[in-house]
């Protein structure tokens, strides 16, 4: 398959649960930041409340190494929100 | 280096962990472990239990980061890490941070900064079953400073 640039967007905890979604693949065709990505994905998915997404103690992911919303998405890209972690 | 780093909805034996990093080599003088346990009481509520999840593949890069880390900082031959996810309850067994060195100092500080540092960057999430009602746990005060003790300037 030689489709569009995707990236693969997850949604962990709280968070899953509040836009009742754990993961989406998303076309994205050039690099954008997180930030912008979260408009995009507010824009375009009836399930993404931008207000979820962009509250402030949200954590980033990408590429599994956690990022600030200015950290440039590339295609192909795996794009993670979650909040604080409490393990132990 | 040793180094063995598990997420697990199994249960775990602390005595088989124990001997895997004693058996490292005649080198190990010191062996430090912290296990810990759910607790059936949270900040005053009755705990029936607990669901943990985590993020598949983050999370195991992130402990054998922090591994890589204290073996930067001390004497670290090596290092286990073991933590459950899934349905646990008072009484279970919930992670295991085992650490072994030439001496003690190295083995105990080493083990405390694993700990520390799991538990406000590893990427678990607990929910609790408390009075009958689910709820997602949020980040402790007491934990983020237990961190700030490990800075160095």
């Amino acid at each position: 398959m030689t489709g569009r640039p995707m990236i693969k967007v997850l949604f962990f905890a709280s968070l899953k649960e509040k836009l009742s979604l754990d993961a989406l693949e998303f076309p994205l065709s050039e690099s954008i930041t997180v930030a912008q990505l979260i408009d995009e994905l507010a824009r375009r998915e009836a399930s993404i409340s931008r207000e979820v997404l962009s509250a402030d103690d949200v954590l980033i992911a990408v590429d599994q190494t956690v990022v600030t919303s200015d950290f440039l998405v590339r295609p192909g890209s795996e794009v993670a929100f979650f909040p604080p972690v409490t393990g132990g | 280096m040793l180094k063995k780093v598990t997420v697990q909805t199994a249960d775990f034996d602390v005595g088989k962990e124990t001997a895997l990093l004693t058996s490292i080599s005649k080198e190990v003088g010191g062996i430090n472990t912290f296990l810990g346990t759910v607790r059936d009481v949270n900040e005053g509520d009755r705990v029936t239990g607990l669901r943990l999840e985590h993020y598949p593949g983050m999370t195991e890069k992130q402990i054998g980061s922090i591994i890589d880390r204290a073996a930067v900082r001390w004497n670290v031959l090596g290092a286990v890490v073991i933590h459950r996810v899934g349905d646990l309850f008072p009484g279970d067994k919930i992670v295991f941070v085992g650490v072994a060195s030439r001496h003690r100092g190295d083995a105990y500080q080493a083990c405390e900064y694993v700990m520390d540092s799991l538990k406000t960057e590893a990427t678990f999430w607990k929910k609790e079953i408390a009075e009958g009602e689910a709820r997602w746990l949020t980040t402790r005060q007491t934990d983020v400073d237990a961190l700030s003790k490990w800075q160095t300037d």
